[in-house]
């Protein structure tokens, strides 16, 4: 037995059920139309965001043997307290615009150096220095992975929730309304027959009488 | 707006030399409570957290990567880059590969 809706199959049922297959099918066609949508943006970024993927071991383990390095040299409390006045200065500022009701995130981060390390020179050492830099390039690196990677995240697990609710309609729902149509249907054709059937006999019997 | 970080203690350390702040965890309790209270603080525009304990407290990183703009929550790799544990092209393929 097919899949059918539980419902009383009368003519009053049939025309409602039609009504809202229809409703179901616009539903469907939106939900298609956002995969559409969410794929193209999608793929636009994934490209970059793959690169970036790449870039991100190299910076990280550069930074990270630079701070190995540093700690070893100078002591972590050192550094600590260096860093306690550090020499750069940023601003993140984070906007976004929405793809499909998706909010999807643009990251600025404005890096400003400055000249002169507020530490004395006698503090510095050029592993200090190494470790600085490898770790700005890590800091520059985010302002541009931080909104692709959401972004791609945001896209993707949307896109997969999309994709589920699609598929949802298109092997459950719409074919359980196309079902039970097509079965009050035959019932209703069923009970016309019938119908007629029992006119004519009542017809024969007036007639013979 | 600031950048905080959760992490090992050479993470913390490397990020605070260019001005981000950041605490260093040694388990999962402190990671938690660290990013429950940066997520209080309106300062944080970005929430960096080492993948080491990202993945300690997965189903909430997931949620926030998913819901949050304040701050944006990010991924990084700690102190043994290690490749990440799903990449994005994993995820990507995933997300269509239903289709296909």
């Amino acid at each position: 037995m097919a899949d059918l809706l539980n419902v009383n199959p009368t003519r009053g049922t049939l025309l409602r059920l039609k009504d809202e297959l229809k409703g179901v099918r616009t539903r469907h066609d939106l939900l298609d139309r956002k995969r559409e949508v969410l794929i193209q943006e999608l793929m636009s970024r994934l490209e970059k965001a793959e690169d970036l993927e790449q870039e991100s071991r190299d910076y990280f383990q550069a930074a990270h043997q630079a701070i190995q390095k540093a700690r070893m040299r100078m002591g972590s409390d050192r550094i600590d307290w260096i860093s306690l006045s550090p020499t750069v200065r940023f601003d993140v500022d984070v906007s976004a615009r929405t793809i499909m009701g998706l909010k999807i995130p643009s990251v600025e981060i404005d890096i400003q150096p400055s000249d002169t390390p507020p530490y004395g020179v006698s503090d510095t050492s050029a592993a200090l220095d190494e470790a600085r830099e490898k770790w700005m390039d890590v800091l520059r690196f985010l302002a541009d992975a931080s909104d692709v990677f959401t972004s791609v995240w945001r896209l993707a697990m949307e896109l997969r929730k999309t994709q589920r609710q699609v598929n949802a309609l298109e092997s459950t729902l719409i074919p359980r309304y196309r079902n039970t149509i097509r079965h009050i249907e035959s019932r209703l054709e069923e009970e016309e027959r019938e119908e007629i059937v029992i006119a004519k006999k009542v017809k024969e019997m007036g007639e013979s009488r | 707006m600031s950048i905080f970080v959760i992490g090992d203690r050479d993470t913390v350390l490397g990020f605070r030399l260019v001005g981000a702040h950041g605490t260093p965890v040694k388990d999962k309790e402190a990671a938690s409570a660290e990013l429950e209270k940066a997520l209080q603080n309106e300062d944080i525009q970005l929430l960096l957290i080492t993948r080491e304990w990202s993945d300690a407290l997965r189903e909430r990183i997931d949620r926030l990567k998913m819901d949050r703009l304040q701050p944006i929550v990010m991924e990084i790799p700690g102190k043994s880059v290690e490749p990440p544990e799903r990449s994005l092209n994993q995820l990507v393929r995933r997300a269509i590969g239903i289709n296909i």
